[in-house]
């Protein structure tokens, strides 16, 4: 893989700016002081956050529709989640290059290491257009042609790179050890108990991503049937729509699931969520064969068929 | 036995009728719901099914190629695959679910597998989702 290496961040910001100026990029997709992702004209400010309070994608993705030319810098996950966007139709990759870091894992809100970030297989994107990496010095390499374009337009000293490979041993143990927590209905129960049913775990994720969810429609909530049981406190009526939102969550996207883990972050009543669907989505990307974020071109599984396949089912 | 049907207007619905018109013995406890293709389904319906306290969720359309809509079944197959893999790995039975492909005519065979379906759910543990 072709890259150039730079002594300081310093040096790569100026290139990229110089570039801005002379109207090649429009803007920058980088972080504010908390970690919320912005666009800038120009490169300033954080680029990567310190703190992993809320993905990239759906803003980039977003922006992405102007077809401005822009430079968005993505976590490994971010770039899986945009990449799933793009699938959705939500997300246009025209002039957009997508900068993605090879991660070692962030801290979450309280500033201590996260767990999906402990557990992560996700270090280095799959489909991205440069990677970059810290570490001694910058590295920047170009995984596809347009990032070779940018890539040409940078100073820098030249080398050949290649992307680390990650483990998957913790990862792997993780998803063993959740999901014999989580059998049955009574284990399910158990996990769910705490859920306060605010949605929260479905705004935040960055691939739950149709403009209009079914569980916030009229048909799913305006029913009554939630509002009714909490009116009447009837805790086994609502621990079933409970059950619902999440078993209903986890099929319809749960192949999709990048594993990012915000959704457990954003939990206010610290349900393990991000567990849930590790094993959700670890279970249906065997089946299907699918690694989200893998490749642009390749389908959703659900949107797709075969003739011959899947003979056990019917 | 609670048995909820998912039944494709043009094939399993109507051999549900054909079955009726044969004076075929079907389970009792079967609750048949006319859907407009198996591959109108979604999961969510199953699921709620399976949640409310369904011993059993049948989601029959018409046999694979032969589908109203072309490839209407071919993607239900497809979605039930994945509800029976999320049930699986979460340790919630998937024989409660089951997916058969039965045209018009076929009023027996849709008897049969009914009943055969029914039979079956007795033996397997029941359906705990609505006992909390």
């Amino acid at each position: 893989m072709r890259a150039k290496k730079f002594e300081d961040i310093d040096d790569l910001v100026l290139g990229l700016n110089k570039l801005a100026e002379e109207g090649r990029i429009e803007g920058f997709c980088v972080r504010d002081e908390s970690g919320r992702p912005v666009v800038l004209r120009r490169l300033e400010g954080t680029i990567f956050p310190k703190r992993y309070v809320m993905s990239a994608a759906p803003l980039v993705a977003r922006w992405s529709t102007s077809r401005l030319p822009l430079v968005a810098f993505l976590l490994p996950c971010e770039t899986a989640a945009f990449v799933e966007l793009v699938k959705l139709k939500q997300a246009m990759l025209d002039n957009l290059t997508v900068v993605s870091l090879v991660c070692e894992g962030l801290a979450g809100r309280d500033g201590e290491e996260r767990v999906a970030c402990k557990v992560c297989r996700r270090r280095i994107a799959q489909s991205t257009d440069i990677h970059i990496a810290f570490g001694d010095g910058v590295v920047v390499a170009a995984a596809t042609e347009k990032g070779e374009e940018l890539l040409d337009a940078l100073g820098g000293q030249d080398l050949e790179w290649e992307p680390p490979t990650a483990g998957t041993q913790a990862y792997e143990a993780f998803i063993a050890e959740k999901r014999s927590k989580m059998q049955g209905w009574e284990g399910l129960r158990s996990l769910f108990a705490e859920c306060i049913l605010c949605h929260n775990c479905m705004r935040v994720c960055p691939v739950c991503a149709c403009a209009h969810c079914y569980f916030e429609s009229q048909k799913a909530q305006g029913s009554g049937a939630v509002w009714e049981a909490r009116i009447k406190s009837d805790a086994a009526e609502f621990a079933r729509e409970v059950l619902w939102f999440h078993l209903g969550r986890a099929f319809h996207m749960s192949f999709m699931c990048v594993g990012c883990g915000l959704c457990g972050d954003a939990c206010p009543a610290e349900v393990d969520v991000f567990g849930f669907f590790a094993v959700a989505s670890d279970a249906a990307r065997k089946r299907f064969a699918y690694e989200a974020g893998r490749d642009v071109d390749e389908p959703l599984p659900l949107s797709v068929f075969e003739r011959d396949e899947l003979d056990d089912v019917g | 036995m609670r048995i909820v049907g998912f039944l494709c207007r043009w094939c399993a619905y109507a051999a549900a009728d054909t079955a009726g018109l044969m004076r075929k013995a079907q389970e009792a406890g079967f609750v048949p719901q006319l859907v407009p293709c198996s591959g109108a389904v979604d999961g969510l319906s199953v699921l709620r099914a399976l949640i409310d306290g369904a011993d059993g969720v049948l989601v029959a359309g018409c046999h694979l190629g032969s589908c109203h809509y072309l490839e209407g079944n071919f993607r239900a197959r497809r979605r039930m695959a994945l509800i029976k893999t999320l049930l699986d790995t979460f340790g919630l039975n998937p024989e409660h679910l089951k997916v058969a492909w039965i045209s018009a005519g076929e009023g027996e065979r849709f008897a049969n597998v009914l009943n055969e379906f029914a039979k079956k759910l007795q033996k397997e543990q029941k359906n705990e989702g609505k006992e909390v």
